[in-house]
């Protein structure tokens, strides 16, 4: 494999795709070496995924030609591009949650035989992952592993089917820092084995730590290829955006600490198999304030932010909501005083100024297969002038989709086509445009930020520290540490459910922060 | 090397969506009179007299646009709840149902009734009827979600039974008292039969029509059919913006029992005149077809409805010049399948492999 041939592993030239009549792809050419880790970085909407899905089969290029290790091919799906010995990891993971691991691993390979001994089979696939050093038990269903371990299968699956060429979609967006770490590992080991790897990205930090060469991508173009060792972050920021990243917004006024917004007290949410989520949740936000939650995903952020959005029963404790001086609107509940809204049905909820930025973003937060306006309006459209007497105005749809692309400058997509088709920036600043323009009192956002480029995050964060001016308050829930320190005027940390610790600005420390998450004590203890 | 490879299409292009099922057809006209010249018929005169039949006389579009009723009707009930991936099958059931409250109400009027008062109520009650037969199935599925396929189905068996039941098995007001050795529905009052407009056509054409146009209007400019429409794509969505989702089960199956429930109404207050189990099966069903056909497009079913009535309705006519009868439902059932099968090719393309064509899509699955 590769190396003696002296040929390159993959050489894509020319290539084009439109989608839908817009242009994804022009001109692109794209090589990978036998043995090397190239990284592909650009914005989302760059043309990166588009490229490696067809050099994964699993759309035709209209223009251009692929070679991989000199042969000249054409994928008409991606098991043809997997016979030619290049496989894909794609974001969403394609397991079979009821299957065991080694059942998901030898799925469609057409070397099963028509009488399978899965004694056997797992014994093969247990040989196999010896061999690629990934760690895992043949036996266990998919639905039972951790997203690291379900990577590591994806991985897996591809190996077996004795890939040579791997592709992998934005690896690490999914996983935890000491997750990141292995996924290096194996793909260090993959690159010693001769084999080729690309890694789709736009992290750069995580881009130094792991690949070779870059090819970066910007509009559907190819626009340099570099050693990641020749050029600074800052180059690679610039060529990938365009332009600079302007600094992040500064706040105009600091948060009124006296004029709370948002009171939980004692809050508990249950799962339904009956198994605590959120134990006993206190927390308070104050006019212009982010507050935010830190936590490994799982423990317990998802149910407290579906409780305070409607969309879980909440077992006991109370939500209180004082609507902010600065933010008008809301119909109901005495501005001057608190309004217990505990329970409240998310339709109240919403119509009472507590938006949702929901943790998926395609599947909850839009109605992927209407158009923008017909999203744009979900948390309006019983309102005039959207509708009058039942019967929905078209123009006031119109008019409201007009207003809002420009002033959250959403681009991309058009009237009756669907909003899947927009980038993930794109979709969340459709998101933000319908939450923000009701002129909420709180903004519970989850993970806002999660799986967009720079551009974008940029954005999106301006877009939040703006809305603070109104008085509104932000809960922030995240990941991501960095961005954390960043937006937060203060910090919980949630670990199974519960507060482990509550830190000022002054107090932020990755370390300290870090193991409070994974549920240890604080550092020094 | 080629081989044929099967492509998604990105976007079919609306000539094209049109022109597909007339290209369907072609096809399966040239597949149907292999058969047709195996026993020695003239395939072109055999098409000829089916489409003459069918359209070639006022008596012929007449007999057609009526039979074509019930089925764009059913087909309605089958697209209202489908769109929104719950899938009512019992309009067969509600269509039964409603027949049973419509003739009821009929009879119930008795002769001296108002005209339009009674084709009101009749009209009416069928619609409920069908409706609340649906709304059987809809508030376990919405509340508890009860599998509706399941429900829906065995509904059918229960409806069909008691339908026979009232003409067949007692000597319910439903019955015709007179007859004893050859049961048969009691015949409404001629102030509940719904007007004819020509031949065998009645106003219940219109009202239908006016139902399709209703839903469709319905489903595309209300707030009700937005909240439809998010809940048709994406249930999380739905949730997340506070709509009402054990509302939205309970009133499509409400409207789609109601539209199946009108179906029997049309058909006891217009050809059948009585509530006539033997003519009330199997139009359910069709319905199914029908929606599929019209692409689940409440107006789509106004085509498909009429296009299937044409070809059924044929068949006695293909009879007479020596086609058999079991041949002409083998005529009838490869024309379907092949016209059915061939809106795969909206979203397919068959091609050979070779160089890249434009606008290729390749189906996704890994």
């Amino acid at each position: 494999m590769g190396g003696p041939s002296g040929w390159l592993a993959v050489e894509m030239t020319g290539i084009s795709k439109s989608f839908f009549g817009q242009s994804a792809l022009n001109d692109v050419d794209f090589e990978v070496r036998w043995g090397e880790v190239h990284a592909l970085l650009g914005e989302n909407g760059a043309g990166k995924s588009a490229l490696c899905s067809i050099l994964a089969g699993l759309y035709r290029a209209d223009q251009g030609s692929i070679r991989i290790d000199g042969h000249l091919v054409d994928f008409r799906s991606p098991h043809d591009a997997l016979n030619a010995h290049v496989g894909m990891v794609y974001q969403e993971f394609r397991l079979v949650n009821e299957f065991t691991v080694a059942e998901n691993v030898v799925l469609g390979d057409p070397r099963l035989s028509r009488r399978l001994k899965w004694s056997e089979v797992e014994e093969s696939v247990a040989e196999a992952a010896a061999a690629y050093d990934i760690d895992t038990d043949p036996g266990r269903l998919v639905g039972d592993l951790s997203v690291g371990e379900r990577q590591r299968i994806e991985i897996l699956k591809l190996l077996y089917r004795d890939a040579r060429v791997l592709v992998l979609d934005e690896p690490t967006s999914v996983l935890t820092p000491s997750e990141v770490r292995e996924l290096f590992r194996s793909m260090d080991a993959l690159r010693r084995s001769g084999r080729a790897v690309v890694l789709i990205s736009h992290k750069i930090n995580e881009l130094r730590a792991s690949s070779d060469r870059v090819t970066i991508m910007r509009q559907g173009r190819k626009v340099a290829v570099d050693k990641l060792d020749d050029v600074t972050n800052d180059d690679l920021t610039r060529l990938m955006v365009g332009r600079k990243i302007a600094a992040p917004r500064t706040r105009q006024s600091p948060p009124a600490l006296d004029r709370p917004v948002l009171e939980v007290r004692g809050l508990n949410v249950t799962r339904e198999d009956g198994r605590v989520a959120v134990d006993s949740f206190d927390a308070e936000v104050h006019e212009g304030e982010i507050l935010g939650i830190a936590g490994i995903a799982g423990n317990g952020q998802r149910e407290l932010v579906e409780a305070l959005a409607g969309l879980q029963p909440v077992q006991s404790g109370t939500v209180r909501l004082q609507r902010p001086v600065g933010a008008s609107g809301g119909d109901s509940g005495d501005p001057a005083g608190a309004i217990d809204v505990t329970g409240m049905s998310s339709r109240d909820l919403i119509e009472i100024g507590i938006a949702h930025i929901p943790e998926d973003r395609r599947a909850v937060g839009v109605a992927s297969g209407l158009d923008i306006g017909a999203n744009l309006c979900m948390k309006s459209y019983w309102k005039e002038p959207l509708s009058k007497r039942g019967v929905m105005s078209r123009s006031a749809v119109r008019t409201l989709e007009e207003d809002l692309r420009a002033d959250f400058d959403i681009r991309g997509g058009s009237r009756n086509l669907p909003v899947s088709i927009l980038s993930g920036g794109n979709i969340q600043k459709v998101i933000l445009a319908r939450e923000l323009s009701q002129r909420p009192a709180v903004v519970i956002a989850a993970y806002p930020t999660r799986g967009l480029d720079l551009g974008a995050v940029a954005n999106v964060r301006d877009i939040l520290i703006g809305q603070l001016e109104t008085g509104t308050a932000v809960v922030l829930v995240s990941e991501d540490l960095d961005e954390l320190f960043i937006m937060s005027d203060r910090l919980i940390v949630l670990h199974a459910g519960r507060i482990m610790g509550e830190f000022e600005p002054a107090d932020y420390d990755r370390e300290t922060v870090g193991a409070l998450m994974s549920g240890g004590a604080a550092a020094g203890d | 090397m080629r081989r044929l490879v099967l492509e998604q299409r990105a976007t079919p292009s609306r000539a094209f969506s049109l022109a597909l099922p007339a290209m369907s057809a072609v096809g399966a006209l040239i597949l149907g009179a292999i058969p047709l010249v195996l026993i020695g018929a003239d395939p072109v005169e055999v098409y000829r007299l089916m489409l003459t039949s069918a359209f070639g006389s006022s008596r012929g579009i007449t007999d057609t646009l009526t039979d074509a009723m019930p089925i764009m009707l059913t087909g309605l009930a089958a697209v209202v709840t489908f769109r929104m991936n719950v899938w009512n099958i019992g309009a067969e059931g509600q269509l039964q149902m409603g027949a049973v409250t419509s003739a009821g109400v009929a009879l119930w009027l008795g002769d001296g009734a108002n005209t339009v008062f009674a084709l009101i109520a009749m009209i009416i009650a069928g619609i409920l009827g069908g409706s609340l037969y649906a709304g059987l199935v809809a508030l376990p599925t919405a509340t508890w979600k009860v599998d509706e396929v399941v429900l829906t189905l065995m509904m059918n068996f229960l409806s069909l039974a008691f339908i026979n039941y009232l003409v067949f098995g007692s000597h319910s007001p439903w019955r015709d008292a007179f007859s004893i050795s050859f049961p048969r529905g009691q015949l409404i009052p001629d102030s509940s039969r719904l007007p004819d407009l020509s031949g065998r056509l009645n106003l219940g054409f219109v009202i239908t029509l006016a139902v399709v146009f209703l839903v469709a209007w319905l489903l595309k400019y209300t707030v009700w059919g937005y909240e439809y429409s998010v809940v048709a794509d994406s249930r999380g969505a739905a949730s997340f913006a506070g709509i009402n989702q054990w509302r939205m089960i309970v009133t499509s199956f409400l409207l789609s029992g109601g539209c199946a429930g009108l179906g029997g109404a049309v058909l006891v207050g217009g050809t059948l005149g009585a509530m006539e189990p033997r003519a009330l099966t199997g139009l359910g069903f069709t319905g199914i077809l029908v929606a599929a056909l019209g692409r689940m497009s409440p107006t789509g079913v106004i085509p498909a409805a009429i296009v299937l009535s044409a070809i059924v309705s044929s068949g006695p006519d293909l009879q007479q010049i020596g086609v058999p009868a079991p041949l002409t439902v083998v005529l009838q059932g490869l024309i379907l399948v092949v016209i059915a099968g061939g809106e795969f090719h909206l979203r397919y393309r068959l091609t050979t492999a070779g160089p890249p064509a434009r606008q290729a899509h390749q189906e996704s699955a890994p």
